[in-house]
């Protein structure tokens, strides 16, 4: 379902030590646009705030991989924010520790000063979350799964009745709704994967991929949900690889490569005077010239 | 993982590949071809190497699981071999074409009925795999017929089938055309596998069907043991009708092939021939059928297939309607939707009571035995939870994602086992008490199954929190061997069984004291104890299996993501 790493198994090669260089013959990180260091402690104003946050998987073996590291990041509330990076950036990662799907090798993350890893049942009422490369209860009809989602959450049947059914109908799936998950198509489990994250009406969505799929006319109907939510006060991180979207979407963007922070703060400060595209493949390298690439691959 | 759903592809390749896979003859595309039927057999051939080796060799400890499990396949292969052969020994002529038609019909039917559930289970070598790749129909076929060489199943087969040509050893003339129709019948049985592997894949697409196909298999698998029994019990007595069935046998699709020995040792042309023109028939029929699954396959290999979806229409919430609105109850409506429609549980539903008749026929000689049946019912179905969140598989992300408590979680799962558990368990109980016609042990024997069940679940809770095992994943058939059993898996599973028996033993204890004094005292003793003690570890369970899930969620998640 996911090209994205599943939190078992990052793709990148890393060494464990973390001094590896991104990019052949410099030893240095190429850094975009970074506001001010922040300071140790999370930031409890924040909607979102990690320190230090750092995954390494098979720790203490020879395939041990640091696949976050060392992330520090404040969301501001109402906030729109773009997490961009390549497959196996560490994008995923860090949004599971967030969310409280993996435990952090060490770090830090708050959602609007409660401790993710310290209260984390309080961090998971106040945020709805889409993850990436999870799947879902398949035999369930997708009104089943957003009325399970509710419930789960403690809430009251009425509300979460109302609720799933206007769901249903902003994701376009009212007619969908009595039909098993595992006959939905990729775009239809993404969709109904929304509604079950936003059924509780949290302060913080955490949304990983969410476009992935969703056909132009949806994605154009849930964008404009998402943007009229932030627009009230609510705060969405979106994770993307979709460079126009997050520029045209966000307000906010932070850029991942190798598990670090290369840039973050609002669309024009991170993009300058070149477009989003620009600024992320001139930060994150790797293009290859198109001139020297596969000289074969034409038409015969 | 989304394998058993639609697939959505543009409208355009399902025709596209359809031609790719017959390239027309003499029309050289400006592509080049692909490759030719021999090579593409060749090329299957040589995948399915690949894939056995890979199979057989994924780890050690499956290695050391392959040599034992091959050591003792060798050992009941040479048991059953002895047996065939010092058939002439003993038996009548008549006696020996009625085995040697029974036994080589009977793993002509295991072939081609195994490829309906292993369609299902084993994907290998499908041909809607290849329908991307410009590769002739005839080569397909030819590498999957030849693949079975390098499977598991197909070399043993042939092992077996020379070994089941000498049951005619008093007869040079039989064991000669045995030997020499060999490899044609394997050919024979593996034809008809494939063929019905295709048919399957089409027909199961439509998931109800499979299910319920799964599901009746599996049923039918278990009841395999008593109904050979019943069949073969007074073999003396049955003997003329047995006589009579492989004649009968000898002229179908299955049964025609084998009796062509004995009739070529009477010096009965005629009817040899007649037997071998029922073969060809079928030959003729199962490559006909095949070649039309095949290019079905070929060209709808998405698997989309109309699943019917007005009619499987859940109203509403289903029972996320009826059960209160909490979070354990919701917990509880949602596995108790999967025990009615997810064949992993469903299945358990069934097999359990197949089950309680095995039992029952296990135990006809030594009725006393058939007094455990019930709580045995109990036991099983506790147990079956011992795997939940293994079940869940990634979906168990949703609990995580939403933070229901530890508590909540174990016993939403325990209440949705025990809803269909207490009445099978109860059913089991009466059953057995009014069959053995040992009303008098009713009381002991409703504390030992409250205590199986109860306890059993307890038990379950709190090692389906953190110890679980590889089993087949959401989507999946019941059948399918998980990949990666370790030692520790095992282990956890042996430890669960384990467990279970020694918590119920006390109970045990007193209902047997029961049996030997007859004193009913007993039996009300055995009852207080499984109805105090058993709530009491369930609770416990639930509990103590509550706390883990909260320390260690994540990590569990982590491990259950693991098993593919």
């Amino acid at each position: 379902m996911s090209q994205e790493s599943p939190p078992v198994q990052p793709t990148e090669q890393e060494s464990p030590s973390g001094a590896a260089a991104p990019y052949p013959g410099s030893g240095e990180v190429r850094t975009g646009f970074l506001p001010p260091a922040p300071g140790p402690e999370p930031d409890p104003n924040s909607a979102v705030s990690l320190r230090g946050l750092t995954k390494v998987f098979g720790i203490g073996t020879a395939q041990s991989k640091i696949a976050v590291n060392r992330l520090s990041l404040d969301v501001p509330h109402g906030a729109f924010y773009g997490l961009v990076g390549r497959n196996g950036a560490g994008k995923t990662t860090a949004l599971s520790m967030l969310t409280g799907l993996l435990r952090p090798t060490e770090g830090r993350a708050t959602v609007s000063g409660i401790d993710v890893w310290g209260d984390p049942r309080a961090a998971k009422m106040a945020m709805g979350v889409l993850p990436d490369g999870m799947n879902l209860f398949e035999r369930l009809s997708g009104r089943q799964l957003v009325t399970y989602a509710g419930l789960l959450r403690g809430m009251d049947r009425d509300t979460v009745r109302e609720r799933t059914e206007d769901l249903l109908r902003a994701m376009d799936l009212t007619d969908d709704g009595g039909t098993a998950v595992q006959d939905y198509s990729a775009g239809m489990r993404k969709k109904i994967m929304l509604a079950a994250a936003m059924v509780h009406a949290p302060g913080l969505l955490v949304l990983d991929e969410p476009f992935e799929a969703v056909d132009p006319v949806s994605a154009a109907n849930i964008r404009e949900l998402l943007q009229d939510y932030a627009a009230s006060g609510g705060t969405v991180i979106v994770s993307s690889h979709v460079m126009d979207l997050v520029q045209r979407m966000c307000d906010h963007v932070a850029v991942v490569d190798n598990g670090r922070l290369l840039a973050a703060g609002t669309v024009e400060q991170v993009r300058g005077d070149s477009s989003l595209e620009e600024t992320f493949v001139d930060l994150v390298g790797g293009r290859t010239h198109v001139g020297e690439g596969l000289t074969w691959l034409r038409p015969r | 993982m989304a394998s058993s759903s639609v697939t959505s592809l543009g409208p355009g390749t399902a025709p596209s590949s359809g031609r790719a896979t017959t390239p027309s003859p003499g029309r050289e595309s400006a592509h080049g071809r692909g490759p030719g039927t021999l090579r593409t057999a060749r090329l299957l051939f040589g995948l399915k190497a690949r894939l056995t080796w890979a199979v057989l060799t994924r780890s050690i400890a499956v290695i050391v699981g392959v040599a034992l499990g091959g050591l003792w396949g060798l050992f009941m292969m040479s048991l059953a071999g002895i047996a065939l052969v010092s058939v002439p020994g003993i038996l009548p002529p008549e006696g020996v074409r009625a085995t040697a038609i029974l036994v080589a019909a009977g793993g002509t039917v295991l072939w081609w009925v195994f490829a309906i559930v292993s369609g299902r289970a084993d994907a290998t070598l499908h041909a809607s795999q290849f329908a991307v790749f410009p590769l002739p129909r005839r080569g397909i076929a030819t590498g999957q017929i030849l693949g079975a060489l390098v499977g598991i199943a197909g070399p043993l087969t042939l092992v077996a089938l020379i070994v089941h040509a000498f049951v005619w050893r008093q007869d040079a003339a039989a064991l000669v055309t045995a030997l020499l129709l060999g490899p044609v019948g394997w050919f024979f049985m593996v034809l008809g596998n494939r063929c019905l592997t295709a048919l399957a894949e089409r027909i199961s697409a439509k998931r109800r069907v499979g299910d319920a196909i799964t599901l009746i298999f599996l049923v039918l698998l278990m009841l395999a043991g008593p109904i050979l029994t019943g069949l073969f019990a007074g073999v003396d007595s049955l003997g003329e009708r047995l006589y009579s069935i492989a004649d009968v046998v000898a002229w179908t699709p299955v049964g025609a092939l084998w009796a062509v020995p004995a009739d070529v040792a009477a010096g009965n042309w005629l009817a040899a021939a007649a037997r071998l023109a029922v073969v060809v028939l079928t030959v003729g029929l199962l490559l006909w059928a095949w070649d039309a699954a095949l290019r079905r396959s070929l060209e709808q290999a998405t698997g989309a297939v109309n699943s019917g979806g007005g009619r499987n229409r859940i109203k509403g919430a289903g029972l996320f309607d009826r059960l209160p609105a909490k979070p354990w109850a919701a917990v509880t409506a949602r596995t108790l939707t999967y025990w009615l429609k997810d064949p992993r549980y469903s299945g358990s539903l069934v097999i359990i009571p197949v089950m309680f008749v095995l039992f029952w026929f296990s135990s006809m000689n030594g009725a006393n035995l058939l007094i455990f049946a019930g709580p045995f019912v109990g036991f099983l179905m506790a147990y079956a939870i011992s795997a939940d969140v293994a079940y869940d598989h990634k979906a168990f992300a949703l609990h995580l994602l939403t933070g229901v408590p530890g508590w909540a979680d174990r016993l939403g799962r325990v209440i949705g086992m025990l809803l269909p558990g207490v009445p099978l368990t109860g059913l089991g109980v009466a059953l057995s008490a009014i069959f053995t016609d040992r009303l008098d042990l009713l009381p002991a024997l409703v504390g030992v199954a409250t205590m199986s069940l109860l306890g059993g679940a307890g038990l379950s809770s709190v090692v389906s929190a953190r110890y679980t095992y590889p089993v087949p994943l959401p989507g999946q058939s019941p059948f399918k061997t998980p990949q990666g059993f370790t030692v520790l898996n095992v282990l956890v599973q042996f430890v669960v069984f384990a467990v279970m028996v020694v918590m119920a033993l006390p109970v045990v204890v007193l209902l047997i004291v029961q049996m030997v004094t007859g004193a009913p005292g007993w039996g009300f003793a055995a009852l207080a104890v499984g109805v105090v003690l058993g709530p009491l570890l369930c609770a416990g369970g639930v509990w103590l299996g509550g706390k883990w899930l909260d320390a260690r969620g994540p990590e569990l998640l982590a491990t259950v993501s693991t098993y593919r």
